[in-house]
């Protein structure tokens, strides 16, 4: 018999004071699959992950978590979320903090205080354990909540933008962990408005932009289905008469052409053996001639448009 | 992995972080020993102030035909609140008393004149006349004079004077069990006072905790990541039941330390007109049903303003919302 799919959104909706946040958005994360929810900044991604939580209750549609139509508390011990704003008691010792969360996902006290332990080993925090929140690093911090999210071996991992704020060490231990609960069979959503990650780490992936729903299923095929192709060109000095090849809108849907480097996106059925025969045909010497799959970053651009410029121009690069 | 999804368990958990965090701060502590003192002063201090002092230096002035004013200079001597000398009036009197007021040799001087017994009137001046226990002393003093004064000239044996002015003592004494107990009115009105100052002071305090508690969990966003994994109506029980064991915790110790202090010093806690060898205060015995009653007065309105303060906690977002929202709260006609 094989386990129910983990979570299923089915025409979700949520507004709020007339604004449409979440608007009929359905998507299925199968088991065991790394899972990027992407969109700009204010595309719903966070409410989104609210209402699979139970923080916010949809307008409309379901969402099922384990075959069950029931948000997240009900499978609290089978989820550990990390919400994008984090925060912790600061007076609390770090220890008595992660048992605290571990109780409150149906964790016994005492084996939530051994594996909390050896969490804190593993992530260079064990001398912290007796001290306050508030005397640890920021960065410290998130690794203490990213411990609490994981602490009770849950099925299911939500991840509302896991890696911001993170500088690059500590994005790398993250990126690790996802990794190695990925490798142990654990199902992980998580959202990122961030393509250079998404592309590392996902499986499958859905976009979304103004709470709509733009594409969804495995990085591969959206690649093959919305990448289009894409021809890197080198030219050894002389470029011949490229320019007109270039401007051929039967074969070329769009060129950034650098005079010795050009970079085309192919007319939908052009074929690049052609347009390699028309550039020699026409004088041009070539160095470098490449077919290559689009970046997800590419197609995140050109489904998402201006929302994601905005976006892309306060993002660090991983 | 073994896992404990009851409800039940995760409110106990919540009880115990209120619990065990309050306690840990050094604040409880503080209150546990600054508290009491705090109460003491609320309920001791009113009538430490309304005594007054010590002795007071006055003198009699007296501009009567007959000897009312030695009388009543015996009077008050005899109530050992005042040291009591007479002096007939005449020439620059005042004036030298008055010197002596505000040189602060004296502490008042009495007028008694022929209209003290046909009318009623007499006049105190002196550096403090705001003594609530000192004034009334005085007016019973002359009062009683005076009505003897007036009857003796009515043709009254003295004598008779005498024995009708024998002071009367009231003694009240609440009835418990079918029996009067050994009580007194006033030490009654003193715990009903005292405790009253208890549970308005806890439940405001430990309300506006119950407050802070939210609020800290809105301000530092653990609160999604809670009530993610347990419902609010959990999450409040478990606060509410937290932050009210740690106030029955403050209650125990404040209750056993009053305990051992006061068997080590049995001595009442004597105020109010003490000056007649009244005892208006002793520490009252405290029942196991007076107990019950408060810690279920205590308990209900804990909980009542407890859940108001969360409320506010929850509709602000920042302390200083909160403590302007808390304020119909805490000054709520009913609290």
């Amino acid at each position: 018999m094989t386990s129910p799919t983990p979570l299923v959104l089915d025409r979700v909706s949520k507004r709020f004071a007339g604004h449409t946040a979440v608007d009929q958005l359905s998507l299925s994360v199968p088991t065991g699959v790394v899972y990027g929810l992407l969109g700009p900044n204010g595309a719903g991604k966070t409410t989104t992950i609210r209402m699979i939580m139970d923080i916010l209750q949809p307008d409309d549609g379901t969402v099922r978590l384990f075959g069950q139509p029931s948000g997240g508390r009900a499978h609290a011990e089978r989820i550990g979320y990390l919400p994008e704003e984090r925060g912790l008691y600061r007076k609390m010792r770090v220890l008595d903090v992660l048992v605290f969360l571990a109780e409150m996902k149906g964790m016994d006290r005492r084996q939530a205080r051994d594996r909390a332990g050896e969490w804190l080993e593993r992530l260079g925090l064990a001398q912290w354990a007796p001290r306050p929140i508030d005397e640890l690093s920021k960065g410290m911090q998130q690794k203490v909540q990213f411990i609490s999210t994981i602490l009770h071996d849950p099925d299911l991992v939500v991840l509302d933008e896991p890696f911001s704020g993170l500088d690059p060490v500590n994005t790398q231990t993250m990126k690790d962990i996802v990794l190695d609960l990925h490798r142990r069979g654990k199902t992980i959503l998580f959202s990122t408005h961030i393509m250079e990650q998404a592309e590392k780490l996902c499986d499958q992936l859905c976009i979304i932009a103004q709470g709509r729903k733009l594409v969804d299923g495995p990085l591969g095929e959206i690649k093959r289905t919305h990448g289009g192709h894409h021809l890197v060109i080198g030219f050894d000095g002389n470029a011949g008469g490229a320019a007109r090849v270039f401007a051929d809108e039967t074969l070329v849907n769009k060129v950034d052409n650098y005079g010795q480097y050009a970079e085309l996106e192919l007319a939908p059925g052009a074929d690049a053996q052609r347009i390699l025969s028309e550039l020699v045909a026409s004088g041009a010497r070539l160095s470098r001639f490449e077919l290559q799959e689009a970046s997800l970053h590419k197609i995140f651009i050109d489904l998402v448009g201006p929302d994601a410029r905005n976006a892309e121009g306060r993002e660090p690069r991983a | 992995m073994r896992r404990v999804e009851s409800p039940v368990r995760k409110i106990w958990a919540v009880v115990r972080r209120e619990f065990v965090e309050r306690v840990r701060r050094r604040w409880f502590w503080i209150m546990a020993l600054v508290g009491p003192l705090f109460f003491g002063a609320v309920f001791v201090l009113p009538s430490v102030l309304a005594r007054g002092g010590g002795v007071r230096q006055i003198v009699v002035v007296d501009a009567t035909a007959g000897p009312l004013g030695r009388r009543i200079t015996d009077s008050l001597n005899a109530t050992r609140a005042f040291d009591a000398v007479v002096v007939r009036a005449g020439g620059r009197v005042l004036d030298s008393l008055t010197t002596e007021v505000e040189e602060k040799r004296l502490s008042g001087f009495l007028i008694l004149t022929d209209a003290t017994v046909d009318s009623g009137k007499a006049e105190y001046r002196g550096s403090n006349v705001s003594g609530l226990a000192t004034v009334g002393t005085l007016r019973r003093v002359v009062g009683d004079a005076v009505s003897a004064a007036r009857l003796e000239r009515a043709g009254v044996d003295p004598r008779i004077v005498a024995e009708a002015r024998v002071p009367l003592h009231l003694a009240t004494h609440p009835i418990a069990r079918g029996g009067a107990t050994a009580q007194t009115g006033e030490q009654s009105f003193s715990l009903a006072y005292f405790m009253g100052i208890i549970l308005y002071t806890a439940i405001l305090l430990y309300g506006i905790n119950v407050m802070s508690s939210v609020l800290e969990e809105k301000t530092t966003r653990i609160v999604e990541v809670l009530v993610s994994s347990v419902r609010p109506f959990e999450l409040m029980v478990g606060k509410v039941v937290g932050v009210g064991a740690v106030s029955i915790l403050q209650f125990l110790i404040w209750g056993v330390g009053g305990r051992l202090l006061l068997a080590r010093h049995r001595s009442p806690l004597a105020g109010g007109d003490a000056t007649n060898g009244e005892e208006i205060f002793q520490v009252p015995h405290v029942s196991g049903g007076t107990l019950a009653i408060f810690m279920a007065y205590f308990l209900g309105g804990f909980f009542l303003y407890s859940a108001m303060f969360a409320a506010v906690g929850a509709i602000s977002s920042t302390e200083q919302e909160a403590r302007q929202a808390q304020q119909p709260v805490a000054w709520n006609p009913e609290t």
